[in-house]
């Protein structure tokens, strides 16, 4: 039987939560080598306070174990290890979640269970601060940001102005894994600590972000985030563009669905910020 | 005889009269003139970021104002007496502003900086430099005489009009103040030459040859596609635009912008001037990105195909 350490964090704080695993090679057939694997998820609003977010990422990181495991072809049975982050997972799942009504948790559980013995055993474990749980914290933390670094790398980045600006990022369309409004709180906390690090007088306005999203026909979505109370950008682009579909215009956070595709929006975004003189 | 009392109690002292004083004044702003004159040669003359263009400028006025409260001061009291000692400093200081005016004139970047900081002067001298462009034509006598009568020349009949420009027309020529400190002719078609497409075709690609400084600026891009650029770029910068009057872009800094935009590394270039021509223009922001204007600028030539022609271009 090998062994197999998953951890899932984040998840309490926001919408995001983040597992890693790591299986250890057979110690019989004196297998020194070992798998890691991490991944993410964005919980939709109503899933992510409370444990249910941890059941996800635990979900989630089960499915992947058990996919890599039909795919490598191994029959074998894993004794899984679940560092639980909090006592009340810990509880429900050592019950399995007898005694609780919500359809929700208990549908999760549920899928935790059945995929607990498809794999193995599913053994819970307090969190010990031990150097394996650290060493799978950190891993799936860097694997996250390291893919949200690359996104933005690869992604369009422009300003609006060389003083109190905004920026513009028009990020690929193959990145829709991670949610726009994460990408763009992400990008206003790395600009703002350059501008800090560089001494700037002027400060950050906040930063747009556009994705072009193909569902049959293409829309693309532009994130409007600005917590200096910036809404008015959003609403000149309401009346600038012509193929506005719909949206959520606030001051902070706004959210822009436009038939455009992302070059006619950027250049829409170009006219509206120089009409602003930002 | 005068009344003298007593040599020790001030009554035998001579007191200089106003023509003494008037003299004195006009030397002193003479000398006023001429040293301010001197600082904003050497201020301009100064290379790299210690030039001080504000300082040019009050100069420039400062210079101008002593010379216009001379003129007042002697509209107010003409001199009578003039003495030999007035003659000589006052003939010595002319040599030395007319050496000034000299170096003024002869150096462009001088000349530039000083009309620069005064918008008033360049203003006047434009306004000077447009009115024969104006009303120059085809039936304007070659020596460049305007007629009297403008309205008349419509009932003339027209002369034949030639491929080749007369050289009438090519002998009268605007000059334009470009920020690059230096004044160069600009030629307008002659009315005759937009009358006929092949004299229109052959006056443009004169002005770009003059323009675009010939083949070694254009980084080999053809006429027709320097056209399209700077109609492309004219769209977006309006008036400051490829080889536009007071235009800094050029094939190097579209190059550079180029580059910008599809987020290769900079490296030094962010030292070279392209860049600051660039940041200048509000197309590139201080950080090195592109700038709204800057966008709108990519968008257009990217939909005109410009983009790959400017990425084949070595600079």
């Amino acid at each position: 039987m090998r062994r197999a350490k998953v951890r899932v964090g984040g998840g309490c704080r926001g919408r995001l939560v983040y597992w890693a695993y790591r299986i250890e090679g057979d110690i019989w057939s004196d297998e020194v080598s070992r798998l890691r694997s991490s991944g993410f998820r964005f919980l939709p609003r109503k899933d992510k306070l409370g444990v249910m977010s941890y059941f996800l990422g635990l979900k989630s990181a089960l499915y992947d174990m058990l996919d890599d495991m039909r795919r490598r072809g191994i029959r074998e049975q894993y004794l899984v290890k679940f560092y639980c982050v909090s006592e009340k997972v810990r509880e429900i799942l050592s019950r399995w979640g007898c005694g609780l009504r919500d359809p929700l948790i208990i549908g999760a559980v549920n899928t935790i269970r059945h995929l607990a013995d498809a794999i193995g055993i599913l053994k819970f474990t307090r969190p010990k601060n031990s150097r394996v749980e650290e060493e799978l914290r950190i891993y799936a933390a860097s694997q996250f940001y390291s893919r949200v670094n690359e996104i933005l790398k690869h992604s369009r980045l422009w300003d609006s102005s060389n003083e109190d600006r905004y920026i513009v990022c028009s990020v690929p369309a193959d990145s829709d894994e991670i949610p726009l409004e994460f990408l763009a709180n992400f990008l206003y906390k790395r600009e703002e600590r350059v501008l800090k690090r560089s001494g700037g007088r002027h400060e950050l306005r906040g930063v747009i972000v556009v994705r072009e999203c193909g569902s049959g026909q293409s829309l693309t979505r532009i994130f409007l985030y600005s917590p200096k109370r910036g809404g008015s950008i959003a609403r000149l682009f309401k009346q600038f563009d012509r193929r506005y579909l719909s949206g959520r215009l606030a001051s902070k956070k706004s959210l822009c669905v436009t038939r455009s595709s992302s070059e006619e929006v950027e250049e829409i975004l170009a006219e509206v910020l120089e009409s602003c003189g930002m | 005889m005068r009344d003298v009392d007593s040599p020790w109690n001030g009554s035998g002292m001579a007191w200089p009269d106003a023509d003494q004083v008037v003299q004195a004044l006009l030397l002193a702003m003479m000398i006023a003139a001429a040293g301010m004159l001197l600082v904003g040669i050497v201020e301009t003359l100064r290379a790299g970021k210690w030039r001080s263009p504000r300082r040019v400028g009050l100069v420039a006025r400062l210079t101008l104002l002593v010379i216009l409260a001379s003129g007042i001061i002697l509209a107010v009291h003409p001199l009578r007496s003039i003495s030999h000692v007035f003659i000589g400093t006052a003939t010595y200081l002319s040599l030395i502003l007319m050496l000034e005016f000299i170096v003024i004139l002869a150096s462009d970047r001088v000349r530039a900086a000083f009309l620069n900081e005064v918008p008033l002067m360049s203003k006047i001298l434009k306004l000077f430099e447009g009115r024969p462009a104006a009303n120059h034509t085809a039936w304007s006598n070659p020596m460049g005489v305007v007629h009297a009568h403008a309205r008349l020349k419509t009932s003339f009949p027209k002369p034949e009009s030639s491929p080749v420009a007369s050289p009438s027309a090519q002998a009268i020529r605007a000059t334009e103040i470009h920020a690059t400190n230096s004044i160069r002719s600009n030629p307008r078609p002659s009315t005759a030459a937009t009358h006929n497409p092949a004299a229109i075709s052959l006056s443009q690609r004169r002005s770009f040859r003059r323009s675009s400084g010939g083949e070694s600026a254009s980084y080999g891009l053809g006429y027709r596609e320097i056209c399209e650029l700077r109609r492309a770029i004219g769209q977006v910068l309006g008036s400051r635009g490829l080889g536009a009057l007071g235009s800094e872009l050029d094939i190097k800094s579209l190059c550079l912008l180029v580059k910008i935009d599809a987020r290769e590394g900079l490296g030094r270039l962010r030292m070279s001037s392209e860049f600051e021509k660039l940041r200048r223009l509000k197309l590139v922001s201080d950080r090195g990105r592109l700038m709204p204007r800057g966008v709108r600028l990519m968008k257009t030539l990217k939909r005109k195909g410009l983009i790959e022609k400017l990425r084949e271009v070595s600079i």
